[in-house]
């Protein structure tokens, strides 16, 4: 483990990814979490996971692999917090996430009407969806990144493109 | 419209809806995260060295009782890996907790003086009534731990969960993947690890010492990553394989109050276990010890009130540890540490 030249430190590995994939990962985190600010704090703690397993990473596609995993799992279990979270929270009203509305343009109302559609799909389809279409992933490369059989990338794909296109089919229809 | 027209409009749609996400830079805060300031938490760094030497002390203790075949599983031992009382956090990781979500511990490998042992997380997981043991046997085989002092040994080997399903006379969890070798990536006292891994998580998640048979592809394997696994298994003993201490609240994380109960299992001389929250440098700024409900043994229940009201707002690492009598010589203590966010 220890005559193997290395390119890159841990340091250096964290700076590079970083500034190439930070901003991705975060509007990745979005597509699958729908707020910012939490999606922010999913991949940050990807990027300390990530950093502290360069060691076994070593190279930077598998280091990206695992960011993306680690971004995935990560958002899961936030959403997964949050549902508790909003148990507890249940007899209170949500709160207005839609302020200043009557100012948004067509465009912001595309972008709601996307990111809520997102929200509303099965776990799996979504992340499949948000994988395969925003990051362009492989069939195999997303089902290295789930965990899942490549038989089940499809199925979850062509079942979530499906449900996705009926939630949304007044933005596919008007796509101006 | 084809296909590829009809996904390039999915792309398009999904591309928009983020495109105008400008995130902060918090290169500087993960800097600081990384940053070694607090020493002992980078672990993985150790690399070679480290768990090369700790796999000579282990591996015997893993292969001996870790591995042992059980034929007839004592019903008078307790579940040691089992959920405690004292975790109120634990709530009840079986399929009658509340729906959706449910509370499950989860084990996996950290860094000790003696080398690689078990953590227990707990995390919030999905409650399947089809399969009440799924969720958490599949966050410990394909899952990734949230406390990033914690690494799972099944990372990378490509490992899926097929089904778990069990009682109180056996469980059986069926894996699939390319698993019936050891990778050379993989240390053998991990390897070793990963299946203990298994054994403890499923126990736990049933509350129940049932011996723990390991299938590969739907049927029996003489070994899962190079450890024997044909017969079903026992947990090694529980002195040999956990860390002697372990933090089960607060999460890895956790916004906490003014003052907050930190709780979790140890087993340190005198039972008493030292705790510290300390800043970004390692400068320790409050502390105290629990006593815990024994130590002798095998791993006991603690609590501590921890009054964190005079800290400015920011993250701080709350570490409890055991008592080390020996002043280091045994290798310095266990510890186990926590990110906590004081709003």
């Amino acid at each position: 483990m220890s005559g193997e030249p290395r390119r890159w430190s841990a340091d250096e590995a964290l700076e590079q990814l970083y500034a190439a994939h930070w901003r991705e990962l975060v509007r990745l985190a979005v597509l699958l979490l729908r707020d910012v600010g939490a999606a922010e704090e999913v991949v940050q703690d990807a990027f300390v996971a990530a950093h502290a397993r360069w060691d076994r990473l070593r190279d930077p596609a598998k280091a990206l692999a695992y960011l993306r995993q680690s971004v995935v799992n990560r958002s899961r279990s936030s959403l997964r917090h949050r549902a508790v979270v909003r148990r507890h929270l249940a007899a209170q009203p949500p709160p207005a996430t839609a302020a200043g509305a009557d100012e948004r343009s067509l465009v912001a109302d595309r972008r709601a009407a996307v990111l809520d559609a997102m929200r509303a799909l099965p776990e799996r389809q979504r992340e499949v969806l948000a994988l395969r279409h925003y990051l362009d992933l492989s069939e195999a490369e997303i089902a290295d990144a789930l965990g899942i059989s490549r038989g089940a990338v499809k199925s979850h794909a062509s079942r979530g493109s499906a449900r996705l296109r009926e939630l949304l089919a007044p933005s596919l229809e008007d796509p101006s | 419209m084809s296909t590829h027209e009809r996904d390039a409009d999915l792309a398009r749609l999904l591309g928009e809806a983020v495109d105008d996400v400008e995130p902060t830079d918090r290169l500087d805060e993960i800097r600081a995260r990384t940053g070694g300031a607090t020493t002992g938490r980078r672990w993985w760094y150790a690399g070679g060295a480290a768990l090369a030497a700790a796999a000579a002390v282990t591996a015997v203790a893993v292969l001996g009782p870790g591995s042992a075949p059980v034929t007839a599983p004592d019903p008078a031992a307790p579940p040691s890996a089992g959920p405690t009382s004292s975790d109120p956090s634990s709530a009840d990781p079986s399929p009658t907790a509340t729906p959706e979500t449910a509370t499950g511990a989860v084990y996996f490998v950290g860094q000790t003086p003696m080398g690689p042992r078990l953590y227990r997380e707990f995390r919030a997981l999905a409650v399947d009534d089809s399969e009440p043991l799924g969720p958490v046997v599949r966050a410990a085989v394909e899952g990734v731990p949230e406390d990033p002092d914690y690494a799972s040994p099944w990372a990378g080997t490509g490992a899926t969960l097929r089904s778990a399903t069990g009682d109180d006379d056996l469980v059986t969890l069926d894996l699939a993947g390319d698993l019936h070798d050891r990778p050379a990536t993989l240390d053998p006292d991990l390897a070793a690890l990963a299946v203990e891994q298994l054994v403890r998580t499923a126990q736990a998640a049933l509350g129940s010492p049932a011996p723990v048979q390991l299938l590969l592809d739907g049927e029996r394997t003489d070994q899962l990553l190079g450890v024997p696994v044909s017969e079903p298994l026992a947990p090694g003993d529980d002195l040999d394989m956990l860390a002697l201490v372990s933090i089960s609240d607060p999460a890895e994380g956790q916004r906490v109050e003014a003052t907050f109960t930190a709780r979790g299992r140890a087993s340190s001389f005198e039972a008493t276990v030292p705790w510290e929250v300390r800043d970004d440098a390692g400068a320790v700024l409050v502390e105290g010890f629990a006593t815990a409900e024994g130590w002798m043994d095998r791993l006991h229940p603690w609590e501590a009130e921890v009054d964190v009201s005079a800290l400015a707002p920011g993250r701080y690492t709350f570490v409890a540890m055991t008592s080390d009598p020996s002043g280091g010589e045994s290798g310095g203590p266990f510890t186990d540490t926590r990110t906590i966010v004081v709003p």
